[in-house]
């Protein structure tokens, strides 16, 4: 075998092994934004529980009778903007910027307390104070990225 | 006579390099199909579960009574808004079990009763199971649909084209959903 025949062959094979190596990163790297997406999805919803909170927290501190807006930074660089409408039937609007573009916005209804009356047990139920979150509604946009850093 | 040994030896060196390479592509062809069958499927159990996850996240949404109902382990009703429209939804996921492959088809149907559309989120399910829970972490059954919390899936899919001997030839998923308006 002349050393020219060699040469080759030694070439041939690692180009073989080195597109299977490409193109086994690449279903692994299918496989691992499977398992990011599942983190993000939890990520995500402790984020907008942190933010209906901090917002209720805000509006319950001038005992509701104000309009309340705010922006805060939350969870891996992610910022979130609320609004809180006082009235008779209280509305909470929370939109969250997450690092990479992606928006996530909240729409909620707050609700006084009855006299007796107690907070619901399911463990994302919100409350502050006599006051509670009675209905979330999430809409998620770009949200299929893994946004956090 | 020396000759003819340096010729043999220098042919069966490259036979032997020629099914070294052979041996290399096989090797590496299965590798590559088995890693990227596992990695779909798990991108397609995922994307199951994330529908499933933003449906069940709304049941109870816009929703005055009771929201779960007919619960068994491989059949879920709720109600909830889905879009917040106003109208509240009536969201089933069931399963119809395929006695030729003994896999499962999971589906999801909304309206069902008013004849709305069904959708098919996977026919190669081993497993499809919905465990409920009240807000003690107690199991709910039928019948106790009104303290259900929170939905326990669990959610196994076979990776078509691999045998266990191959490698792993399922995948699970085992998730906890919590819904907001519960």
């Amino acid at each position: 075998m002349g050393s020219s025949s060699k040469v080759i062959l030694v070439g041939a094979t690692t180009l073989i092994v080195g597109a299977y190596g490409i193109s086994l990163k690449k279903a692994e790297s299918t496989g691992l934004q499977a398992a990011v997406s599942r983190v993000t999805r939890v990520q995500q919803e402790r984020l907008e529980d942190a933010a209906l909170r901090t917002a209720l927290h805000e509006f319950v501190a001038d005992a509701g009778l104000r309009d309340k807006s705010g922006t805060r930074k939350g969870l891996g660089g992610a910022t979130f903007a609320y609004n809180v409408q006082s009235g008779a039937a209280p509305k909470l609007s929370v939109t969250i910027t997450e690092v990479g573009g992606g928006e996530v916005t909240l729409s909620a209804h707050l609700r006084k307390l009855g006299p007796g009356e107690e907070v619901g047990r399911g463990p994302r139920k919100i409350h502050r104070g006599e006051w509670i979150v009675t209905k979330v509604f999430v809409k998620r946009q770009k949200a299929e990225k893994n946004n956090f850093k | 006579m020396t000759i003819f040994i340096d010729l043999i030896g220098s042919w069966v060196v490259r036979v032997a390099m020629i099914s070294a390479m052979l041996g290399i592509m096989l090797t590496m062809n299965e590798a590559v199909y088995t890693t990227a069958q596992y990695a779909n499927t798990k991108a397609a159990l995922e994307n199951v579960t994330e529908i499933l996850s933003t449906d069940m996240n709304m049941a109870g949404n816009n929703v005055s009574g009771g929201v779960f109902y007919r619960i068994n382990l491989g059949n879920v009703f709720f109600l909830g808004d889905l879009n917040d429209s106003g109208p509240v939804e009536q969201v089933n996921y069931y399963t119809e079990y395929n006695p030729r492959t003994r896999l499962y088809a999971l589906y999801r149907w909304v309206d069902r009763e008013n004849f709305g559309r069904r959708l098919l989120l996977g026919k190669n399910f081993r497993e499809v199971r919905f465990e409920y829970y009240d807000s003690e972490g107690v199991r709910v059954y039928s019948g106790h649909e009104r303290d259900v919390v929170s939905v326990r899936v669990k959610l196994t899919m076979e990776v078509s084209g691999v045998s266990s001997n191959q490698g792993i030839s399922s995948v699970m998923s085992d998730v906890w959903i919590y819904p907001a308006n519960l």
